[in-house]
């Protein structure tokens, strides 16, 4: 904080040095800057990061109202087939005659299906990513302070998971989970039935236990507040939900936990990233968990869960947010690239990667099928990964140095 | 990243885009021009003489399945055994539905109880070097044989032929064993006999490779082992032969590589009768050129080229050589339907009229235009596609023509509205809208390559126009058959990916296997619909004892009639292959192989 303000005084030192002075003025123009403050001045001024940006948010427009924008063009919905479209040979038309971006080989509207292909791409993008950084995250923080077996027991899980290539991970989970019913067969019923039992023994447990032994030890402690009561009640309510959901929702569904098209590419690439997302954040936990602020929370008496996400979480946010924008990029490739190969969201939905694998072998013939969807994937890759380094010098101006 | 360099970056992309959509737009163009109304007709087969001499070099993907004529299933491998061996009896290049004697000395004598074959042989057949010696028909009572060992494994010996006395449920281990159906009267003579009246579909499946002669003698040691070697040793009788060793050894054949065939010095044309001309001194099969687009443009460009044993060259190849090389490009009927299963035995496809409603709003001509268009194959009406006996009997190109659902190419919704109206009251669900509206996803498996899978895509939007949903799935080709659309207890729904090709021309082998209920397996099944109609199956067992000629194919005919009535699938492409060869090539399709027949091809 005091770095900003230093710069927040140079850079205001003209204006106080400017015409009109003379009078001892007060230094009341010398004011603080909060971090965000700082960071979004920072942010500001990398005018590249702030395109990219702006494309980014037009991507998302884009994406929440694609079926206003193809209305608003007078484009075809996106899987509507028009084999009126196409030549004798059933070859793609292009751009032009009603089609915008010309039509692919079923006589679907490219233009269309590029604008549906953004929502696949955000949609796999952003959830693999909080997926990523949830788990990651968590990990991450009990890896790293609690150290010792925990430590070492999540550390190979992790250099097992890391050991794996990325893609032929993705390749092999995604082909046998792509193919027929999916993968992990699930009883759902009976999962639903232990995840029900184990929820209200975890509330009985950790309100009875508590009240019995903590009562024991000092009858006059003063009742328990009701927030400290619905805290200690998540963990159960949470497992009786969930069981209740499978046991009486999704009792009738079959097939298994992870079915094909987007569960798979998405429960792939959230895998492939948790092991990431986790080693940093146990590295940095690793380091925080010597400082004297945490040292100071111990010796208040603070729990171990109230010093992890009150003192030491709030310090990580600058990694996470910029490893988080880095991982966008990289899962809208690892989804363009499962759907390329085939393993990815199933036919008819679009995908910029399945869309520019199936443009692949009619290229010299039909550029318009692979230009769009690929320029589509280029730019939004190159986006994100722009916004990302302009996140990291605005949180971190000392790294680009 | 320096901010500049990131500026660099961004530019650097945009104007990789520009230049790229720049330099694509030069090539736009989405017009076709055949010119000519004959394009895409089946092409006249020319039987003039051809020159002699010279070398042709064929084109190919990969490697022939087998030489062994034991084991060879595929299409491209009977191209190489019809120029390299002499079957009992083969086709000519013009004419697919009466075979014609070849090993054969006339055709084949049927007992009047259907269940004896007599066939007399040629004398002075001689096999190439090293064997060296006469062909009797020892060697052809060998070639079944070893075709019922697990070591030589057929791929439908016990398909067509287990109606011979003494052939075993499953393939015998360990030594080759005799079969007692099968008899040699003396050297140029065999007999066949057999369990069941079969006889006109087992004369008419002796074009098949397993009755290529094989010398006893000289192959056993290599059928004794597991899997036979004798596929690298195989004992050759036609004009050609790959080219071989003082031992037999076929070091002509590199697999992956190329294939080199030169002429069979023993091989006698017009001392032993054999109708092949064989005008060239040898082919070369060249392999790797499995980029289909470049060996095709590289045939349509180079010389003494023919290609490709991996289907039709790609439609935009297709599109330019129609204009400028359309004396290169020929085409011959493959043989087949492909059509979309609907499982006769899974909801709501167990009722007709849901069926008839289907077929009638399927807009077949999209289906086509996945495989090439029309160029590429007719619309298919009905099961007895071009090429096969009983196709004219069937009606021809308008098979069906008496049932409304099967004349619409484009598709019909009112009329699939009409049937849909008659299943609703017999109970299926049907909407306001007049469309199906039942609330389960049908399991519809599809292949996950294309042409297939485009295919697929049509059927799964035309079925969702039909108030169908859909939980579609898609898989590699095999397991689509090995693990889902060949295994009734999977329950698959729709299977729109199957189809079935002759491996000889007969009716009852295009309709026996893929539509009588008694064939219904639990694996490796091919009666995908199910199909199981107590009057189809009978009138099938009643036509398979009619003698080969008219009455069989008219027999089979109505068959297909009744099939079609039932509408147990979508039957939307017979196919066509187009072949092409370079400028001066004259390339002979032969259509019953479906390619080019190298031993009528030459070059100019």
């Amino acid at each position: 904080m005091s770095t900003g303000a230093s710069e927040l005084l140079q850079g205001t030192g003209g204006v106080v040095g400017g015409p009109g002075d003379g009078e001892a003025e007060p230094a009341a123009a010398i004011a603080a800057r909060s971090p965000f403050e700082l960071f979004w001045r920072r942010l500001r001024r990398d005018k590249v990061a702030l395109v990219a940006l702006g494309f980014i948010a037009l991507l998302v427009i884009v994406a929440v109202f694609a079926p206003l924008i193809v209305k608003l063009f007078g484009a075809h919905p996106p899987n509507d087939q028009n084999s009126a479209a196409l030549d004798d040979f059933g070859s793609a038309r292009g751009p032009g005659g009603g089609y915008l971006m010309g039509t692919d080989g079923l006589g679907r509207d490219v233009f269309s299906r590029t604008l549906y292909g953004a929502r696949v791409s955000l949609e796999v993008a952003l959830i693999t990513a909080a997926v990523a950084v949830v788990i990651g995250v968590t990990l991450g923080l009990v890896a790293g302070y609690f150290r010792g077996w925990v430590d070492s027991a999540l550390s190979r899980v992790f250099d097992v998971l890391l050991a794996f290539p990325v893609l032929l991970l993705a390749l092999g989970l995604g082909a046998a989970c792509a193919l027929g019913n999916g993968c992990i067969a699930v009883n759902y019923d009976r999962t639903g039935q232990v995840l029900i039992v184990l929820g209200i023994l975890t509330l009985v447990g950790m309100h009875g236990w508590n009240l019995l032994m903590t009562r024991r030890r000092d009858p006059d402690l003063p009742p328990l507040r009701l927030g400290e009561i619905v805290g200690r009640s998540i963990p159960g309510l949470l497992l009786l939900v969930v069981g209740l959901v499978l046991a009486v929702v999704v009792k009738k569904t079959n097939g298994a936990l992870i079915q094909p098209g987007l569960p798979v590419v998405i429960f792939i690439i959230a895998l492939a990233n948790i092991p990431y997302m986790a080693r940093i954040i146990r590295g940095q936990v690793l380091s925080l968990r010597e400082k004297e602020f945490v040292e100071a929370a111990q010796s208040l008496g603070a729990s171990n869960t109230r010093i992890l996400f009150r003192h030491i979480l709030p310090n990580l946010v600058a990694p996470i947010i910029v490893y988080t924008t880095l991982l966008i990029p990289q899962n809208i490739l690892l989804e363009a690239s499962l759907s390329f190969l085939g393993v990815g969201v199933q036919p008819p939905q679009a995908s910029w990667g399945a869309m520019i694998a199936d443009a692949a072998t009619i290229f010299d013939t039909a550029w318009w099928y692979m230009t769009f969807p690929g320029a589509a994937l280029l730019l939004t890759v190159l986006a994100f990964n722009l916004v990302g380094d302009g996140l990291q010098d605005a949180l971190n101006p000392r790294s680009g140095q | 990243m320096k901010r500049s360099l990131r500026w660099a970056v961004m530019l650097g992309a945009l104007i990789a885009l520009v230049v790229g959509l720049t330099a694509c737009g030069g090539s736009s163009s989405n017009s076709s021009s055949t010119n000519g109304s004959k394009a895409g007709e089946p092409t006249k087969v020319d039987l003039s003489a051809g020159k002699k001499g010279g070398k042709i070099t064929f084109l190919a993907a990969a490697d022939i399945d087998y030489a062994d004529p034991g084991q060879t299933y595929y299409t491209f491998g009977f191209m190489v055994q019809q120029a390299i061996n002499r079957p009992l009896y083969s086709f000519k290049p013009d004419d697919t539905t009466t075979p014609v004697p070849d090993l054969a000395a006339g055709p084949p004598e049927i007992s009047a109880d259907n269940k004896t074959i007599t066939v007399k042989i040629r004398q002075g057949v001689k096999y190439a070097p090293p064997v060296n010696r006469e062909v009797t028909t020892a060697d052809v009572k060998y070639a079944f044989e070893r075709s019922f060992s697990k070591n030589v494994p057929s791929g439908y010996a016990g398909t067509y032929f287990s109606s011979i006395e003494g052939t075993p449920a499953k393939p015998n281990t360990g030594d080759i064993k005799p079969i007692s159906g099968i008899t040699t009267p003396d050297k140029y003579t065999i007999v066949f006999k057999l369990k069941a009246p079969q006889a006109p579909l087992v004369s008419q499946a002796l074009v098949m490779p397993i009755t290529v002669p094989v010398p006893e003698e000289y192959a056993k040691p290599f059928d004794a082992k597991l899997p036979s070697t004798y596929d690298q040793y195989v004992a050759q009788t036609g004009p050609y032969m790959i080219q071989n060793d003082s031992k037999g050894k076929l070091v002509g054949r590199k697999p992956g590589k190329q294939i080199t065939m030169v002429r069979n010095p023993n091989w006698d044309g017009k001392a032993t009768g054999d109708y092949r001309p064989a005008y060239l001194d040898g082919v070369t099969i060249e392999e790797g050129n499995d980029q289909l687009e470049v060996a095709s443009r590289r045939t349509l460009s180079g010389n003494g080229l023919m290609c490709c044993d991996a289907g039709s060259p790609p439609a935009q190849v297709l599109k330019s050589a129609l204009t400028s090389n359309k004396d290169q490009i020929a085409f011959v009927p493959s043989g087949g339907t492909r059509y979309i299963a609907l499982n006769t035995k899974v909801k709501p496809f167990d009722n007709l009229n849901v069926r008839k409603a289907v077929v009638a709003g399927f807009d077949k001509n999209a289906l086509r235009q996945t495989r090439g268009g029309k160029l590429l194959g007719d619309i298919a009406t009905g099961w007895l596609p071009p090429g096969i006996p009983g196709f004219e009997e069937a009606g021809g190109l308008t098979q069906g023509k008496q049932y409304d659902f099967d004349t619409k190419p484009t598709g019909d919704l009112a009329l699939a509205k009409q049937y849909f109206a008659k299943a609703k009251a017999e109970g299926v669900p049907i909407g306001s809208n007049g469309l199906y509206n039942g609330p389960d996803k049908l399991l519809t498996i599809a292949t996950n390559a294309d042409p297939g899978k485009k295919t697929a895509e049509v059927a799964q939007n035309q079925f969702t126009k039909l108030g169908f949903k859909l939980q579609f799935r898609i898989v590699p080709q095999d397991t689509l058959y090995t693990k889902f659309c060949g295994v009734p207890s999977q329950k698959v729904a729709i299977c729109p990916n199957v189809g079935w090709f002759k491996d000889f021309t007969d009716p009852q082998s295009m309709l026996d296997a893929t539509f009588n209920g008694n064939n219904i397996l639990q694996q490796g099944n091919v009666n995908w619909p199910q199909l199981d109609v107590p009057a189809i199956n009978d009138a099938m067992k009643a036509a398979a004892t009619t003698p080969v000629g008219t009455e069989r194919n008219k027999a089979w005919a109505k068959i297909n009639d009744m099939i079609i009535g039932q509408a147990p699938a979508i039957p939307w492409i017979w196919d066509k292959t187009a072949l092409i060869a370079s400028k001066d090539v004259k390339q002979v399709p032969n259509g019953y192989t479906t390619v080019q027949d190298l031993s009528f091809s030459s070059l100019k």
